[in-house]
């Protein structure tokens, strides 16, 4: 586009007229929508990010979280996350040249990993209410059972989505509709993972130098 | 209060910003009705009443953007007089002008403009007699949230406060009022020309109700309120010849009662979270899921409107001026 266009230069009837450039592609219009709702998620997160930073000193005479944390743990359920990433990677990639069985080895895969970090992730908190740092201990545990339970929840979620997602591809094959629900469920899983990371930074690398 | 003065001076200055944008935007209402030509419909005048009173409002925050007055004025009364003089003038004034407005184009006929009259001015007098005791209530001491008093001297300004709600509540019942006699009344307020109020913007281009489909044709814009201009040349040179217009067919997604049952499921999630009813909490989450999984698995989730279908509907609601 010429944008130093003057108005005796303008010619209306040259330009692409509304109704014959069309309306963007579906798949375009339901990766945006679904964006703005990733976004609005992050924007949940960041709130919940803020309360952990102001309340993590406020342990309250309770267990801080250098004693509780346990790094091999929080580790092991990083590693699982992030290999699940890449096995999401590689399902979009069969998704996209229509094989189904790697498809299905990529999904069940990701599922194993994310099943096995929710797993874990639910044995820590087990851990930690058994030796009574539950969430009503002190601010700390509050902020910190609700930022990570929040992101666990969302994984949780994203697990029973995949299984759904599965299920539909059995059924009804690689449909249009299926394959943009299986984008926006790469970008879901995706996004859960960069949060990861930063809750991994904020809670528990930080969390053990207080 | 309590607040260190960082914070204070923090709060302080974020107040004084939000004056600005606000600022400019009522200078753009203003020179909005500068240049047309205004016409004191019940629509506009719930705009004017918002002006002024979000106007008022606004002084009055303000006033409080000032950290040693808000350090007197923080919780009293003068400050629950702000701040409902900025979201009833702001917020709820201008909701009343857009339903007054938009109702016809979605509803296909005009409220009663009588009973809208008569619910404006009982608000806008009641909010004001309501109000401004407050202002001085807070000024005078009072706190909010106060399960009772023991000042004589603040009797008299509540009571006047008292009967402005009185006089609200008289402004909320000519609504209802307005509603009801608006529907009793519906084939004769019926808007059949699509745009009751002389529109500028391309909604009134369409009938009133608008199909779910909105334009049969996309409208060609190539210039800031394209419909308006549309109507000046028409209006111009008389009986140009119609141009003929071009139907594509339009894919719709289909109906579907999806949400309302989820939304049933949804209140009793929210309703058994409230009150630790755990099974039932089960039972809703359970049934919202069930609802969504049936709604993934519909064989077609669109329905095509076919260019005849779009062809006929123009004919048979035939609007003034196509763009």
């Amino acid at each position: 586009m010429n944008i130093a266009l003057t108005t005796d230069q303008f010619d209306a009837e040259s330009l692409p007229r509304a109704n014959e450039a069309g309306p963007a592609p579906k798949r375009v219009v339901v990766a945006y929508g679904f964006w703005i709702f990733l976004l609005s998620d992050i924007v949940m997160f960041s709130a919940l990010f803020a309360v952990y930073a102001v309340l993590m000193h406020s342990t309250a005479g309770g267990p801080t979280g250098a004693e509780l944390f346990d790094q091999v743990n929080v580790a092991i359920e990083t590693a699982c996350l992030l290999a699940s990433s890449y096995t999401c990677g590689l399902m979009s990639l069969a998704i996209n040249s229509h094989r189904r069985v790697g498809t299905y080895f990529g999904a069940a895969v990701t599922f194993a990993l994310g099943g096995l970090f929710l797993a874990l992730e639910i044995r820590e908190f087990a851990n930690m209410i058994a030796i009574g740092a539950t969430p009503e201990r002190s601010a700390f545990l509050s902020a910190f059972f609700t930022i990570v339970g929040c992101h666990g929840l969302h994984v949780g979620l994203g697990l029973i989505w995949l299984a759904v997602m599965m299920a539909q591809v059995a059924v009804q094959g690689f449909r249009r509709i299926v394959e943009r629900r299986l984008l926006c469920f790469s970008l879901f899983w995706h996004a859960l993972d960069i949060i990861w990371v930063g809750l991994f930074t904020v809670v528990y690398l930080l969390g053990v130098n207080s | 209060m309590g607040a260190s003065a960082d914070v204070n001076g923090f709060f302080g200055i974020m107040t004084m910003i939000i004056a600005v944008p606000t600022g400019v935007k009522v200078f753009n209402w203003l020179f909005t009705m500068w240049g047309g030509r205004v016409r004191f419909t019940v629509p506009l005048l719930w705009s004017l009443g918002f002006m002024v009173t979000f106007v008022i409002g606004g002084m009055t925050g303000v006033l409080m953007a000032v950290p040693p007055a808000d350090f007197q004025l923080h919780n009293s009364l003068f400050l629950v007089a702000h701040f409902h003089n900025v979201i009833i003038g702001g917020v709820l004034f201008g909701a009343m002008a857009g339903y007054n407005y938009w109702f016809p184009k979605a509803f296909g006929f005009k409220l009663d403009e009588r009973w809208g009259r008569a619910s404006f001015w009982c608000w806008l007098i009641g909010f004001y007699v309501a109000f401004m005791p407050l202002y001085v209530l807070g000024l005078m001491g009072m706190t909010r949230r106060m399960q009772h008093y023991d000042n004589l001297s603040w009797q008299p300004w509540l009571v006047v406060a008292a009967v402005g709600a009185l006089v609200i509540l008289a402004g909320i019942i000519c609504q209802i009022v307005q509603l009801v006699v608006s529907i009793r009344a519906r084939e004769e307020h019926r808007d059949v020309t699509g745009d009751p109020w002389n529109g500028r913007t391309l909604e009134w281009s369409t009938p009133s109700p608008p199909p779910a489909w909105n334009f049969a044709v996309l409208p060609h814009v190539v210039e800031r309120d394209s419909y308006w201009s549309q109507k000046q040349r028409a209006n111009a040179k008389e009986n140009s010849p119609a141009k003929p217009r071009n139907y594509e067919s339009i894919e719709m997604p289909r109906n579907s009662s999806t949400g309302f049952i989820n939304a049933f499921f949804a209140v009793i999630t929210g309703f058994a979270l409230i009150w630790h009813i755990w099974w039932m909490v089960v039972l809703g989450v359970l049934g919202a899921f069930v609802t969504v999984l049936f709604f993934t698995f519909r064989e077609k989730e669109e329905v095509e409107i076919s260019a005849e279908e779009l062809a006929q509907f123009d004919r048979e609601h035939q609007t003034e001026f196509a763009i």
